[in-house]
């Protein structure tokens, strides 16, 4: 066993192509993972920068304001969620979808959808992350190195001969096989895991990953040295590994996507827009008494504050913000629930496709996931609602004005505490 | 030339009857019929949902009652972004950009809503566009294909036999080569077809050729990188493999890591950053719902010397309004220094990712793409640029209103009770200050002009391939001359 596994290394170190195909992965894998690094950097250095103007903001803006309700519409706090361990691995949505937002107590539904989003050029390529490497490119790294391990053989003239005496030639390509796909797993792996370990991830999410990235590298191996064996020209295997790999990198996502947003029907995020500010300035119209009481039916502990003798009342213009969320409530988490339930279509999609499922574990793993994007989502509307609850005591006058204790409020809200 | 005629037949008989060649097409064919299709149907939906929506907000905004006109800026007004005709082929940016966007006074908010919000995570390759199948699939077929035209007449020696009946590699090179650019025109027909249909949509002729011209120098730049490949390969094998590793670097690594890089290198500054700067310079504008703040003082004492009075409750216009209009003008040029500062920053860094395109001609027709079908970023910045415009005029023709048409003893008064909240209404009739937004692409000679470049880099892309191709055919001959 020893001295095949030494001749098949021999034979591998003296195969230009196998060689440059490994040495290519590392380099690879290193450029994914080292911009995955420097783009996590950048995020955390954004996020120190808000924190802290932020910060500056709030005691400048609130040094100034003569009462609770003017002191509660200037004052934005910050609500983010910065990039896991392992995002530098796996960017997810984190491009497209917002993790950060500025948010006052006046109506949510009217910044939550805010999106400081990345350069949509840049999205519209594609980011070269390392999830992306693997799932995506890796298997056409192992079919480089898989289709020639028969073939090579049969057009050397060799291949009758090992069959003949190898006792078993399928063992023989088995050892040839695996051993080339744990090179290039290791080629692959190595940058992924120092870097995941420099940054501090889970020794438990690390090798769990290892463990998915060689087992499908391994998956690959065996679909390459199946169709090797039952085609016989090299071209006409690596021409349906291909075929294979289109199957399952672009067909089934792309028709799972497809059908996942035919099958489930989700709001026009604009209608939720416009059907919020409707009800908002709605309000100004009617009699007061009819926004305080929806305002007291969903909030008894106001009861005895509801009445508006004057035409403006702070606690009034902040109760119909809450109604106006009120009234899109259900619109709105019908949206999130259309988002799930799509993206419970892509999950189970990934169990037909393994460069899906690839992806849906690197993204997991790494909190950059749809599922992510929606804890975060929940955690700016409870921030939001923690901030309402306790301006309300000083908008009614039950407490008086005091910018200090507001100052002493949360400034900005880290969601990956909330996560964890 | 009638030599490599034949050549050019024969090789058609041969994929005609080749499996692997026959299935790869039809299969690209039901993929670029679904592409078609389902771009098509999610775009002409989207642009009539949109401009539905755009219908609404306007009568909505038109069907308010008569109020204090400062609410009406608070009230606000939503414009959504309909795509370009040419969106329907190539939607370039267009899932990725918001598509509606909130105007109200002293803010300018983001487009909120792309595609992208509810659209399912799909791994690595994205959308199936009829963009994206012609710049990344279609080379994958020519390959499929094409791989084997000149190796496999090597690897079967059938060349040295064609050779001593008088046709040359070179002329074996240049029926093999129109055979595979044909084939590349072939498949392009679907696409060409389907962009010439945008005429229908007010797409313009020019635009609409510059966008086929460009993906049709494309697929003759792959069919001249596939026969080149496949006349320097030793067998078939190595050809379809080096053409795979080609297509691996050019269509897939090179623009994505062009497109990670453009994002390190050149770094844009993020809204809520952008914002906060902006908070930061804009507190020496002053408030404008203030009038008594400082910083409008001169302003007060210029406008009541100018009517010869010593208290704005004797002007003959609403001191407030005046105010209010002054702090939105300054007001505005702070935001849109900040938001051309950023947009200014976007596109740096868009351009570093389109120089990618020096290469891999796969960027360079993305950008040619793009840009002539008004998908690109800079349509997108267009966007919030006639959004802005859009904005400032209606807040200003409130404020306007507010001058003219409200008393400023009734405004200061409007609080004290239900009757004087009354008073400080002015008509629903000066509402009508809103104009309609009708968001259109730029002018198609503008976008073609921008493509040009693009056109340019395709060409040397092409030529550069078409160079390749002959000299590996031209190094076989001469040695078939040496021996």
């Amino acid at each position: 066993m020893r001295s095949s596994l030494a001749r098949e290394w021999w034979f591998l170190r003296r195969d230009r192509q196998a060689v440059a195909t490994i040495v290519a992965a590392f380099f690879l894998a290193a450029v994914a993972v080292g911009m995955g690094l420097r783009d996590v950097a950048l995020q955390e250095e954004e996020i120190t920068a808000l924190n802290e103007s932020t910060r500056t903001d709030l005691q400048v803006t609130l040094a100034d304001q003569p009462d609770a309700g003017s002191a509660a519409y200037y004052a934005f706090r910050l609500a983010y969620d910065p990039p896991s361990e392992l995002a530098f691995a796996a960017k997810g949505v984190r491009d497209d979808l917002p993790w950060k937002h500025r948010v006052r107590i006046l109506a949510l539904e009217g910044q939550i959808y805010e999106t400081d989003a990345a350069n949509p050029e840049l999205g519209q390529v594609g980011r070269f992350d390392y999830a992306f490497l693997i799932s995506v490119l890796a298997p056409l790294l192992v079919i480089l190195l898989m289709h020639d391990v028969i073939d090579g053989e049969r057009r050397g003239n060799r291949l009758d001969l090992l069959e003949a005496t190898a006792g078993n030639a399928g063992a023989l390509f088995s050892l040839r096989s695996v051993l080339r796909t744990a090179v290039l797993g290791a080629a692959l792996l190595v940058p992924f895991v120092v870097a995941a370990a420099w940054s501090g991830g889970a020794l438990i999410d690390i090798v769990l990953l290892a463990a998915v990235t060689l087992g499908y590298l391994l998956f690959w191996t065996a679909v390459s040295l199946w169709v090797a064996r039952r085609l016989h020209a090299g071209a006409t295997t690596a021409a349906a590994l291909l075929g294979v790999w289109a199957l399952t990198v672009l067909a089934i996502p792309l028709t799972a996507a497809a059908l996942a947003e035919r099958w489930v029907d989700v709001p026009e995020g604009g209608e939720i827009l416009l059907a919020q500010r409707e009800t908002v300035n709605r309000a100004w119209d009617l009699p007061k008494s009819d926004t305080m009481d929806a305002f007291v039916a969903s909030h008894p502990e106001w009861e005895d504050f509801a009445d508006i003798p004057t035409p403006f009342e702070w606690q009034w213009y902040y109760a119909f913000q809450q109604i106006g969320d009120e009234s899109v409530a259900d619109i709105s988490a019908a949206l999130r629930d259309g988002v799930r339930q799509r993206d419970q279509v892509m999950q189970r999609a990934s169990l037909i496709s393994p460069p899906l499922f690839v992806d849906r574990f690197f993204t997991r793993r790494a909190r950059t996931d749809i599922r992510a994007f929606q804890a975060y989502d929940a955690c700016v509307r409870d921030f939001h609602e923690s901030l309402r609850k306790a301006h309300y005591p000083m908008l009614f006058g039950v407490e008086t004005y005091d910018a200090k204790a507001l100052l002493e409020l949360e400034s900005s809200r880290n969601c990956a505490r909330d996560l964890s | 030339m009638s030599i490599a005629l034949r050549v050019f037949t024969e090789e058609w008989r041969y994929w005609i009857r080749s499996r692997l060649a026959v299935t790869a097409t039809l299969l690209l064919l039901v993929v670029v019929a679904t592409a078609v299709v389902s771009t098509l149907s999610r775009i002409q939906l989207e642009t009539a949902s949109r401009q539905s929506m755009q219908n609404a907000a306007e009568e909505a905004f038109l069907a308010q009652p008569d109020r204090h006109p400062h609410r009406m800026v608070h009230y606000g007004h939503y414009v959504f972004r309909t795509p370009s005709p040419l969106a329907a082929v190539d939607p370039g940016v267009d899932p990725l950009t918001g598509t509606v966007m909130f105007l109200e006074g002293h803010k300018q908010n983001s487009a909120t809503f792309p595609s992208a919000y509810t659209s399912p995570q799909v791994a690595g390759l994205q959308y199936l566009t009829p963009a994206f199948t012609y710049q990344i699939l279609v080379p994958l077929v020519l390959i499929v294909v094409g791989f084997a035209t000149v190796a496999r007449e090597r690897e079967l020696q059938t060349d040295v036999q064609l050779a001593a009946q008088g046709i040359s590699p070179l002329k074996l090179w240049a029926g093999k080569s129109l055979a595979l650019v044909s084939l590349g025109a072939v498949l392009l027909a679907p696409l060409a077809v389907s962009a010439l249909l945008t005429i229908n949509q007010g797409e313009s002729f020019l635009s609409i050729a510059a966008f086929v011209g460009g993906y049709l120098l494309y697929l003759t730049f792959w069919a001249f990188a596939v026969v080149g490949i496949s006349a320097r390969a030793r067998t078939a094998a190595m050809s379809l493999l080096w053409c795979t590793v080609a297509w691996m670097i050019f269509a897939i690594v090179i623009p994505r890591v062009a497109s990670d890089l453009a994002g390190t290198l050149s770094p844009v500054t993020g809204k809520i950053k952008s914002d906060l700067e902006l908070i930061e310079a804009m507190r020496a504008v002053g408030d404008g719902h203030n009038a008594a703040d400082p910083a409008f003082a001169s302003l007060r004492a210029e406008v009541m010397e100018q009517y010869g009075v010593d208290q704005p409750e004797d002007l003959p216009v609403n001191m407030r309004g005046i105010i209010a209009e002054a702090a939105e003008a300054s007001l505005t040029d702070v935001l849109n220094e900040f938001a051309e500062e950023r947009m200014h920053e976007e596109a740096q860094q868009a351009e570093v990712l389109r120089r990618g395109a020096i290469l891999s001609p796969m960027l360079a027709i993305r950008n040619l793409s793009m840009q002539t079908s008004g998908s690109d970023l800079s349509n997108h910045h267009r966007f919030e640029r006639e959004a802005e415009k859009a904005r400032f005029d209606f807040v200003q023709g409130l404020n306007r209103a507010h001058v003219t048409e409200l008393s400023y003893v009734d405004d200061i008064n409007r609080s004290n009770d239900e009757s004087s909240s009354l008073r400080a209404r002015i008509s629903a009739d000066n509402w009508r200050v809103l104009q309609t937004f009708d968001f259109r692409p730029g002018m198609a000679e503008e976008r073609v002009r921008a493509a040009m470049p693009g056109i340019l880099l395709l060409l040397i892309w092409g030529g550069g391939a078409a160079f390749f191709s002959y000299a590996g055919m031209r190094n076989t001959e001469r040695r078939y001359h040496a021996q």
